[in-house]
């Protein structure tokens, strides 16, 4: 965080800079390289990581254990904790604003203020583990409201909850003494609609919280008033992980990036939460970025595919694509070592090696020393980004599948 | 993913060498002897207290201090020996620890028993005989290597922390000072010249003089020896009892645990410095043994509640599991497994305490408590100082003395304990 | 809502009863001391009382009784307010507590204000600030605190404040007391100098005891201070890396609100239990400064007793603080419950 927050003054000048985006293409990651100063040395984490988000698809980033998946989660957010730093990239955000207009803007030049308006309200994320991120000592309910009345205005609704109840006394009463002075208030409430005043915070608040409950609500949480006024250590795991969702989804974001927010969860949960998922990128006209290392979620889930290893996304394709034509060998790799049901091996295939140790990472292609096609080139020279067919992406000299042998 | 490491497993010969057995024996012997050493201490005071020529403080003050920790001090040496005898290979570089230990604590407690530490040298050179090292030297080399990049990991936070470097050279100081005032400290510890009182520094008494004529200076240098050395056996023992019941405790559960902890409950019912306050009264002599006494009584609950936690964690471990499948007795797996795991947080706790004891120490003695008037003594002298107190060196200079140890114990303690934090200790 | 008030009140209950066996443990602690370590006839005898006269005495105090039995009457004098007579006060041991208490408790109260004030927001800053210039200052600040003898501390503010100022010609400090008898007119209601002086209307009063109150609680605050200080960057570094701060941050909260709310609310629950303990620590510096600065406290008395072998005295003094002590850290437990939610459930 501290060295974000140092480099804003340089960075905000930039603030001019025109980016251009592709129609439809909501996010475009390119050449993200973020490193984490340590007691070894530099480990470049990410090592010019690009890919690009189109509006409505729900893109997952797969690979091993320590590849950089989180890492670009994190680094799209801005979130990289010290020692990390993000050296370089871009990150190019289209931005649709309450009148329909759209912000083209670099998320990485933007000042703490502007990133924190982009935060919990445009992209919002979800946390892989539901028991360490829920702040412990406020009420469920309290944290997603938080997030809602920092990012919404709110007047209208405020407005119209006070006319609901004035409406309800009425209802109730209509022979109040103070009838009168209730129709009064009502209709005075009435004018303000269409230009609602400020309103105060405690009929934010509660504003806030009401919406917080219809969002529990909406990710199916039973009885949610409830729910609403517990703490988060009063759940389970999976209503937890629900009720995360729920905070995220709660700004209504463009894009919203499940960082493993399925892992933690036991098989069944996990599919409940991620048919939610996809029900609610429905509704809310969002895109989703998942990030996993389960293939199975993949294939269930998502509309195109990243795959990354050491640092860099090897491969992108639609899903359909990628699994039935791999072209990298490691993706082809990755998609032989899953286990079949139909098929009684004695040894599950494996790919040979380690993931390589990000501080002195091999150089050229990082995936050579571990690849059965590699040759002299792959260890001198960083394989170019080739289209192979139409929409789909690979970093390798040798690429493999249909188009194998083209070079 | 890779191939595996293959794991050599080593398996030791049935029949050992006979120098293996010889070594064991010698340790055990030496074991034996230090508990003797122990009983010893005490033998003399045993007829008079029967006797009622000495009080319950005097006889309790050499039981607490020099002959339980005597005793459970052989008692460990013993058990290395049978360890050895046994031929557990990972066990034999403990000889060269504990007998240095050993060793120190002889040349501590004085006298002609020095000369037992010949005894402890020899088991350490046997040691390194070729027959003997065989056993155990590949095993060490093996174990000591991620030990050092640990060490040398922790070495580069030191050198990051400037507050800790600060820390243990002022420690190195004092110990350098209490080790070697006699060689140059102007005037003795209790010498007076009568001519020259309440003077104020001067070249020739640099921190001034005292109401009766004592130099401040070579007051404040002769009382780290006494302080210091309150502190150390004030830890020292607390720590060994702690240890052992909060030990008992935690490994054993059941009743053991909730008497232990019931008791630890009532002594965190007083603040410190009250409880040896009423303690060093009930004893009735006022001297710096009863002192001693007192904080350790106060103290020790500490450390039973700290190893006791720390048990509690340790004793659920897959490793403790292993053993004991594998047959080892609960003494063991409590003293060779589960104990050498708490030992950080215990340093951590004593180096803190170190400086925590010894302000108790010097708060006791300002109250009337401790050494008698006129001993060199750093709460002692501030007390007689208070009297005279617009002549501000009698009472800065030993406070400034008091202070710097005490926070130099801690400066190390709070640094130390954020570099062996496995939370922050992150690369 | 209300299912987890019960759960508070039940825990409230519970706490409270777990309490009393420590309280039972203290008696006896303190029984152990006077009667069979110690030698409670002490006061009486020397080196005259012929053997007949001691034995005589040893009846009439019952302690040929055996030692259960001596436990018990023991007890029962406590309870029945029978706390013995105290020798240095020339006066029975209940009515001196009353009298001496009110100044501890003052001194201590404020000592803790100005400790928790000060040292809060300290620590809050020192953790924010890590590594920086600001925290290696703060941190020296409370690790001298920590480290300061604390009579030491209040002989160097006296020489200072009091003789130095005053043989420099500046408006010195006073020396000790709680307010200047000389010039002040103060007819004890509550006996808290501050309280009464308020309750009275008393400007001139109020003023002089606030004169009064700088060096004690200057001194006293300052050790405290440090703990806090100290209790609460430790606490705060580790609480800042938690999950829930990313995920605060990732709800786009300014730094502000992330720190003072989402951070300090889990922060404060291990500073809470600190300033408990710390709490009782003030009384132990009490006993050592009080001498110092003539207040007239707990402190000073229990120190006068101790010279002259007032085994009541001290045995009194002792069975106080323990309660003071045992009751400030149910009162801490309680509001860890408060703040900690998933205490109650634990």
């Amino acid at each position: 965080m501290m060295t974000m927050t140092e480099s804003d003054n340089e960075i905000h000048d930039s603030q001019d800079e025109i980016h251009t985006l592709e129609p439809d293409v909501i996010l475009d990651v390119r050449g993200l390289k973020t490193s984490f100063y340590t007691y070894e040395g530099v480990v470049k984490a990410l090592d010019g990581v690009s890919v690009q988000l189109k509006k409505g698809q729900t893109l997952a980033f797969v690979g091993e254990t320590g590849c950089g998946k989180s890492v670009t989660a994190k680094s799209i957010m801005r979130l990289v904790d010290s020692p990390g730093v993000i050296e370089a990239g871009e990150v190019v955000f289209r931005d649709r604003t309450l009148d329909k207009e759209e912000v083209i803007s670099d998320l990485l030049k933007l000042s703490e203020d502007e990133m924190r308006h982009i935060r919990g309200n445009r992209i919002a994320i979800v946390f892989q583990d539901p028991a360490t991120y829920p702040n412990p000592v406020f009420r469920v309910g309290d944290q997603i409201a938080e997030v809602i009345s920092l990012h919404q205005n709110l007047a209208e609704e405020a407005l119209v909850m006070k006319i609901d109840r004035l409406e309800e006394t009425l209802a109730e009463n209509p022979q109040a003494p103070n009838a009168e002075e209730i129709k009064e208030k009502i209709s005075e409430y009435k004018s303000q609609l269409d230009d609602p005043p400020p309103p105060t915070d405690d009929d934010k608040k509660k504003v806030a919280k009401k919406k917080a409950v219809e969002m529990l609500k909406m990710v199916r949480m039973p009885s949610p008033e409830e729910i609403a006024n517990q703490y988060p250590h009063e759940l389970s795991g999976g209503m937890r992980q629900r009720a995360l969702i729920a905070m995220s989804l709660s700004c209504n974001p463009q894009i919203l990036i499940c960082d493993e927010a399925t892992t933690a969860l036991d098989v069944t949960v996990q599919a409940q939460v991620l048919n939610l998922l996809n029900e609610l990128k429905a509704d809310f006209d969002s895109s989703i970025i998942i990030i996993t290392h389960d293939l199975g979620v993949v294939a269930e889930t998502c509309t195109h595919v990243a795959v990354m290893y050491a640092g860099v996304v090897v491969e992108y394709a639609s899903t359909d694509e990628l699994f039935s034509d791999p072209v990298h060998p490691y993706t082809s790799g990755l998609l032989r070592a899953i286990p079949k049901l139909t098929e009684k091996v004695d040894r599950l295939l494996q790919i040979k090696g380690m993931v390589p140790n990000l501080i002195t990472p091999p150089t050229g292609c990082r995936f050579h020393p571990r690849c059965e096609f590699a040759t002299s080139i792959c260890s001198e020279q960083r394989p170019p980004r080739e289209e192979v067919k139409p929409g789909h992406l690979v970093e390798c000299f040798h690429p493999q599948g249909s188009v194998k042998g083209r070079r | 993913m890779g191939e595996l490491t293959q794991i050599e497993v080593e398996i030791v010969e049935e029949k050992a060498p006979q120098m293996v057995r010889f070594v064991g024996i010698f340790q055990s012997i030496i074991g034996l002897v230090a508990m003797g050493v122990g009983v010893l201490l005490l033998a003399p005071l045993v007829g008079p207290f029967i006797a009622g020529e000495i009080n319950f403080g005097s006889f309790a003050g050499i039981l607490i201090l020099n002959t339980m920790p005597m005793i459970l001090f052989g008692l460990w040496l013993f058990n290395i020996g049978r360890s050895v005898y046994k031929v557990f290979a990972h066990e034999f570089p403990w000889i060269i620890y504990a007998n240095i230990i050993y060793f120190g604590l002889l040349v501590w407690i004085g006298g002609s028993l020095p000369y037992l530490a010949i005894g402890s040298l020899v088991a350490i050179l046997l040691l390194f005989t070729p027959s003997v090292r065989s056993y155990w030297w590949k095993l060490f080399k093996e174990d000591l290597g991620p030990r050092m990049k640990e060490l040398r990991y922790s070495l580069y936070l030191i050198r990051r922390s400037p507050l800790v470097v600060v820390g243990v050279v002022i420690i190195l100081g004092y110990v350098f000072i209490a080790l070697t005032v006699n060689l140059w400290a102007p005037y003795g510890p209790t010498e007076r010249i009568w001519t020259e009182t309440l003077q104020a520094p001067s070249p020739t008494h640099i921190w001034g003089t005292d109401q009766n004529g004592g130099d401040i200076f070579s007051m404040v240098m002769w009382a780290t020896r006494i302080d210091l050395r309150i502190a150390l056996t004030v830890v020292s023992v607390a720590l060994i009892i702690g240890t052992f019941l909060g030990a008992a405790a935690g490994y054993f559960g059941g009743a053991v645990d909730e008497v232990v902890m019931r008791i630890t409950d009532v002594f965190f019912a007083f603040p410190g410095l009250i409880l040896a306050m009423a303690i060093v009264s009930a004893l009735g002599e006022r001297n710096l043994d009863n002192i001693a006494i007192a904080l350790m009584v106060v103290w020790w609950p500490t450390y039973a509640r700290l190893v006791r936690g720390q048990v509690l964690i340790e004793r659920e471990r897959l490793y403790v599991e292993a053993a004991r499948s594998v047959g080892a007795s609960d003494f063991r797996i409590l003293l060779t497994h589960i104990l050498p795991n708490t030992v950080q947080p215990v340093i951590v706790q004593a180096t803190l305490d170190l400086g925590g004891v010894l302000l108790t120490a010097a708060g006791l003695s300002f109250i009337g408590f401790g050494a008698e008037a006129g001993t060199a003594e750093w709460g002692l002298m501030i007390a007689t100082g208070q009297d005279h107190f617009t002549f501000y060196w009698l009472v800065f200079y030993p406070g400034i003395a008091i202070l710097l140890c005490a926070l130099a114990f801690n400066l190390v303690g709070d640094g130390v304990r954020d570099i062996l934090d496995p939370k922050l200790r992150r690369r | 809502m209300k299912w987890s008030t019960m759960r508070l009140r039940d825990y409230v209950i519970r706490r409270i009863f777990l309490s009393i066996p420590v309280i039972i443990g203290v008696l006896a602690i303190t029984f152990v001391l006077a009667y069979v370590v110690g030698n409670p006839l002490a006061l009486y005898v020397d080196e005259r009382t012929t053997p007949d006269a001691y034995a005589a005495i040893r009846l009439e105090h019952g302690l040929d009784e055996p030692i259960y039995v001596q436990f018990f009457l023991y007890l029962r004098n406590l309870f029945a307010g029978d706390w013995g007579y105290s020798n240095t006060a020339r006066m029975d041991v209940i009515p001196t507590i009353q009298r001496y208490f009110p100044a501890t408790i003052e001194l201590a109260i404020v000592s803790m204000i100005i400790a928790v004030v000060i040292g809060i927001p300290l620590g809050i800053i020192s953790a924010t600030k890590k590594d920086k210039l600001t925290d290696h200052v703060t941190r020296v600040i409370a690790l001298a605190g920590v480290s300061m003898p604390i009579f030491w501390f209040a002989l160097m503010l006296k020489y200072l404040f009091y003789f130095q100022f005053f043989m420099w010609g500046l408006p010195f400090l006073p020396e000790g007391g709680r307010y200047s008898f000389i010039y002040v007119d103060y007819t004890p209601i509550t006996n808290f100098v501050l309280l009464d002086a308020v309750l009275t209307l008393n400007g001139v009063l109020f003023f002089d005891a606030l004169i009064h109150f700088v060096m004690p609680a200057m001194c006293l605050g300052y050790i405290f201070l440090a703990i806090i200080t100290r209790m609460m960057r430790s606490s705060m570094l580790e609480v800042l890396k938690e999950d829930y701060i990313t995920l605060a941050r990732s709800k786009g909260l300014t730094e502000r609100v992330v720190i003072y709310r989402h951070a300090l609310r889990n922060a404060m629950i291990p500073t809470v239990t600190v300033i408990g303990l710390a709490f009782g620590g003030l009384i132990t510096g009490a006993v050592l400064t009080e001498t110092i600065f003539s207040w007239p406290g707990l402190g000073r008395w229990a120190v006068a007793a101790i010279l002259t072998s007032d085994i009541p005295s001290i045995n009194a003094f002792t069975i106080l603080v323990a309660i003071i002590f045992v009751s400030a850290n149910l009162i801490v437990d309680l509001i860890y419950a408060t703040l900690d939610p998933r205490i109650r459930y634990g």
